[in-house]
């Protein structure tokens, strides 16, 4: 290579690797960044993906719902409660985020699966420990100077006459990825820190943060390989991460024993069977049924027949060997429970088809249409009645 | 950063090969290109004498290619270049004599689901379709494989909630996203061409501008703008693009 090439390429470097050095803005509440900085370039980006975002469908819109989930932020935030506009997202996996101009998206899935107010509180607060240390813009500075370097090294690794500058490459491509990846880790951790501070602050039991991460990460191990992944996808070391929660919640010399008021269970009542829908809808059964398990073994459960109706909607759907029948179980089962859905009885129905059964399929179709003498199928199913049972059901 | 040139065959070449790449490798990475389309009858009728135009939430941003080719948004940029081009535009339209209605925003106090709001979000949803299916490799089977086909798309007669709100005949949508080469990204771009190892892209101007009748919902013009040369930062480039964009439009 030429002297005043190596030397184009040496000051080069340092130019890219200099822009890494830029200082946080020191976040006062209601603080906005400069227009001029990268950061003021992120929140307009953001602010058109924002006004998007308010005219989704996915949008759960309800008042009360919402109200109850802003008063719990505000909690958590503080004097940043201005700063943070929350969203919640009808999506059936359990996930919660964070963009560095304020929106925080909430997802269903995440609704569901927090037992309690202080689980809830949790991951609310972890997403704000995201927004006050700055993390979406130190990862885009990272991303952005991580990338620049590799581009050059890219170049040179090219333009070298050596065979092995491409597999010098490689290596160098792979660390740099590793290290943006430890650097998020490092993120998380940091956020579960403040979720974890805050609540102990607020007077919330320490230990429901681990708890949460520890019912998450079962039904991971649960998981149907063959589907997406959750959030520990991006979000890995959660092992380490409940174990240091865990520690620091047991060192705790006083800890509060609140798990919140009934507030929680009021607001989120009305849209647990539009989300346990949702949820079986993600086809990942293993899962579900750990969830199941999980939902029905709560202290204060009040709707246990609601709970044992998906668990045979899982087997209904699924239909591996056996799931005929459990599927039939189940629905019996949710038939002596409280809180079970009119529409226990037709699906109930359609089971005892699968097995050849067309009397007692008729008797819980015929139960169904009592239940719900103006039900919309109600022609399906008085056709479906007097239609013989086929070798295959669907 | 993929797609490099093999350049071994070059070497040979000489200080003369060598010239003619980097010539090359600029003269490359800057074209510019508009493809029309516009629906068959308004094509054939075309007239659209006195009548008016909206300009309704033109979608602007700005991003600098950083020397990865990373796009970071720039607000000051975005923010000039949301004055200037709905500003040339209206220059353009004004020379035509089209009666021109004051630029529409859907009020934010409406709701999500108002009538406004969700036409806008269907004029979006369209847009995306014709482009997917007009202009990329994807043709439709109910539509056959020819891209150059005329427009047949309409957003239907919903769209009359946009002619009560601002009173005009037409409404024009412009979204244009474009991007700058920052000094990293030309450095690298000068040595990548200096070591024959490939031609890296530069800054691009993408822009779609469509026009839908208010009447009927139809589509009736729809214009692709890519460009190399294009420069939203200063009134002159803004009036250059403006031109480009509104290139075949009726009126």
């Amino acid at each position: 290579m030429f002297p005043m090439l190596k030397s184009l390429l040496v000051s080069l470097a340092i130019a890219l690797v200099g822009c890494s050095s830029q200082p946080l803005r020191t976040m006062e509440p209601g603080d906005r960044p400069a227009e001029h900085t990268d950061e003021g370039g992120l929140w307009d980006a953001l602010a058109e993906s924002e006004r998007a975002l308010q005219r989704s469908p996915l949008l759960v819109r309800d008042e009360a719902l919402n109200r109850y989930v802003n008063g719990l932020v505000c909690r958590y935030a503080g004097e940043y409660c201005k700063d943070i506009r929350v969203y919640i997202v009808r999506r059936p996996y359990f996930n919660a985020s964070m963009a560095p101009n304020g929106v925080m998206q909430v997802w269903t899935g995440a609704l569901l699966r927090a037992e309690n107010e202080a689980q809830l509180g949790f991951v609310l607060g972890h997403e704000i420990g995201h927004f006050l240390g700055q993390h979406s813009i130190k990862q885009w500075r990272r991303t952005k100077d991580t990338a620049n370097a590799l581009s050059l090294l890219q170049l040179i690794a090219a333009g070298s006459p050596s065979a092995n500058a491409g597999d010098a490459f490689d290596v160098a491509l792979f660390a740099a990825y590793a290290s943006l990846f430890k650097y998020s880790r490092d993120h998380e951790r940091e956020s579960d820190q403040h979720g974890f501070e805050r609540s102990v602050a607020l007077g919330y039991d320490a230990n429901q943060g681990w708890k949460l991460w520890q019912a998450l990460l079962a039904e991971e191990n649960a998981r149907d390989r063959r589907k997406p992944s959750s959030v520990f996808a991006t979000h890995p070391a959660t092992e380490e991460r409940l174990t240091t929660l865990r520690r620091e919640a047991e060192a705790l010399a006083k800890n509060g024993d609140g798990t919140g008021g009934a507030e929680f269970n009021e607001a989120l009542r009305p849209f647990l069977t539009t989300w346990l829908a949702d949820e079986v809808q993600r086809r990942n059964y293993p899962q579900t049924l750990v969830l199941l398990d999980r939902l029905q073994s709560r202290p204060d459960v009040r709707n246990a027949g609601m709970l044992a109706y998906f668990r045979g909607e899982v087997f209904r759907k699924r239909r591996a060997p056996g799931d005929d029948k459990r599927a039939i179980d189940a629905y019996v089962a949710a038939l002596d429970l409280p809180g079970y859905p009119a529409e226990t009885l037709r699906d109930l129905g359609y089971a005892f088809r699968r097995v050849q059964d067309t009397e007692s399929a008729n008797r819980a179709f015929a139960d169904y249409l009592a239940a719900r003498p103006k039900a919309d199928d109600r022609a399906l199913i008085e056709h479906l009645m007097q239609e013989p049972v086929r070798t295959h059901e669907d | 950063m993929q797609a490099y040139v093999s350049g071994a065959g070059m070497r040979r070449w000489g200080n003369f090969g060598r010239a003619l790449f980097v010539l090359c490798a600029l003269v490359l990475s800057a074209c510019s290109s508009t493809h029309v389309r516009t629906d068959a009858e308004f094509d054939v009728a075309r007239d659209l004498g006195g009548k008016s135009v909206v300009l309704v939430e033109p979608s602007i941003q700005l991003f600098e290619m950083q020397a990865s080719g990373l796009m970071e948004p720039r607000a000051d940029w975005t923010r000039a270049a949301r004055d200037r081009l709905p500003a040339a535009i209206n220059v353009i339209l004004a020379e035509r004599q089209a009666n021109l209605k004051p630029e529409y925003r859907v009020p934010a106090e409406l709701p999500a689901d108002a009538k406004p709001r969700q036409v806008l979000a269907l004029n979006e949803a369209v847009i995306n379709t014709i482009f997917t299916h007009s202009y990329l490799h994807v043709p439709l089977p109910t539509r056959g494989a020819s891209r150059r086909k005329p427009l047949s798309w309409t957003l239907g007669p919903g769209v009359s909630t946009i002619r009560e709100q601002t009173g005009a005949d037409y409404m024009l949508t412009v979204i244009v996203r474009d991007s700058y080469t920052s000094t990293g990204r030309a450095a690298l771009m000068i040595l990548a061409a200096a070591l024959q190892v490939g031609v890296l892209q530069g800054g691009q101007q993408f822009g779609v501008a469509t026009l839908v009748d208010l009447r009927t919902g139809d589509v009736v013009w729809f214009n692709v703008l890519s460009d190399s040369l294009g420069d939203l930062r200063d009134d002159e480039g803004a009036q250059a693009t403006a031109t480009k964009l509104l290139k075949g439009l009726p009126l």
